[in-house]
């Protein structure tokens, strides 16, 4: 006799897609299988005005993208109203990479600004992304963004003092389509005090 | 449009004769016949289903391969044309689903993933998924006979991890 338990992981997790993410997580009350397998999703949408603010938010988040590994995640939105302490995101950051993520939308407010992670301007999966509010990047060398399509971002502050890093981050996407830049800083020249502003 | 007719062959020995284009709704048998692995004279053996799945299957890609006639035909059918057109697909998907329990969901799943048919896939998944939608966690136990493995202060944990989502 089939039951659902018969069947792998794999296709669990392919059903459980197919309920909103709240249904989803309340599954993993059902047995110690079932526990993670609702973190298994292609689309990932955490937003603080659902799971709760806070440290809820927090330990939810660093769970989530935890027991998932490396499984792909195409979509990822993380949405937090209250401020919150810079080295959660950046570290969610540097794991929403892991997940081969496409489209990617942050949208947090932070104690203060958050360092983009080095490996973000090498990432090869980046569709669509999406920053808002109080970060600061570092752009490297190496800068190389095969797939952005869509860039938005909001209060960041770039810089590397060797080159103009606004020419040099449009010359890394080749296939860009749509840029906007709101209230954000660009270091151009290797004088550090010297700054554009580009202001929407 | 072909309508070579190709043999397919139950893994317990039924026969079943499909239209291409509907068979060509499975990944699986589409790409043998594109490397013509197909023998005219010889059925397709299909290991992992049976006769009574298969015919499910085969029910779904006969319908849904009418469907894809109608597409062509109509091509610049109206708005209303289309929507009508789309509610007969799911009211016919609806009664195809819940003429079957869930045993056989489960069956028609994997036989669905190993012929590799993802419209069906889906539409037994989103099927499935309605069955746990809106249940207590004691009521999909219940109906998915699923066993509580979890001692009670285990489960006491997890409601408290996860508490937004019973809230």
């Amino acid at each position: 006799m089939v039951r659902i338990n018969s069947l792998s992981d794999d296709i669990i997790c392919y059903i459980l897609s197919f309920l909103a993410f709240k249904e989803a997580v309340f599954t993993s009350v059902l047995s110690k299988r079932w526990r993670n397998l609702f973190a298994f999703r292609s689309n990932l949408y955490l937003d603080d005005q659902e799971v709760g603010g806070g440290q809820s938010f927090i330990d939810f988040v660093d769970r989530v993208l935890a027991v998932s590994g490396n499984f792909p995640i195409r979509n990822i939105s993380i949405k937090c109203r209250t401020s919150i302490d810079t080295g959660h995101v950046t570290r969610w950051m540097s794991d929403v990479l892991k997940h081969g993520v496409f489209n990617l939308d942050i949208d947090i407010i932070p104690e203060e600004a958050i360092l983009v992670p080095l490996e973000f301007f090498t990432c090869k999966t980046l569709v669509h992304l999406k920053l808002t509010r109080d970060f600061e990047a570092f752009i490297p060398e190496d800068v190389c963004l095969p797939s952005l399509k869509t860039l938005f971002l909001s209060s960041i502050w770039f810089y590397n003092r060797h080159y103009c890093v606004l020419e040099k981050l449009l010359s890394a996407c080749p296939v860009l389509e749509e840029l906007t830049i709101l209230g954000g800083g660009w270091q151009i020249i290797k004088h550090s005090s010297h700054h554009v502003l580009f202001e929407p | 449009m072909s309508s070579n007719m190709i043999m397919l062959k139950s893994s317990d020995g039924a026969s079943f004769e499909i239209e291409e284009a509907a068979a060509r709704k499975s990944k699986i048998i589409a790409n043998m016949i594109e490397v013509e692995c197909v023998d005219e004279d010889k059925a397709i053996p299909l290991q992992n289903v049976t006769g009574n799945i298969l015919a499910l299957v085969i029910e779904y890609c006969n319908k849904h391969i009418v469907d894809d006639d109608d597409d062509v035909a109509t091509e610049e059918a109206s708005e209303e044309e289309e929507e009508a057109k789309k509610k007969k697909v799911d009211d016919w998907e609806a009664e195809f689903m819940n003429s079957m329990s869930l045993e056989t969901m489960f069956e028609l799943l994997l036989a669905a993933n190993y012929l590799n048919i993802k419209s069906l896939i889906d539409l037994v998944c989103q099927t499935i998924a309605n069955n746990i939608k809106d249940k207590t966690p004691e009521e999909v136990r219940k109906i998915f006979s699923i066993e509580n493995d979890f001692t009670p202060e285990e489960e006491e944990e997890i409601r408290k991890e996860n508490a937004w989502a019973f809230g």
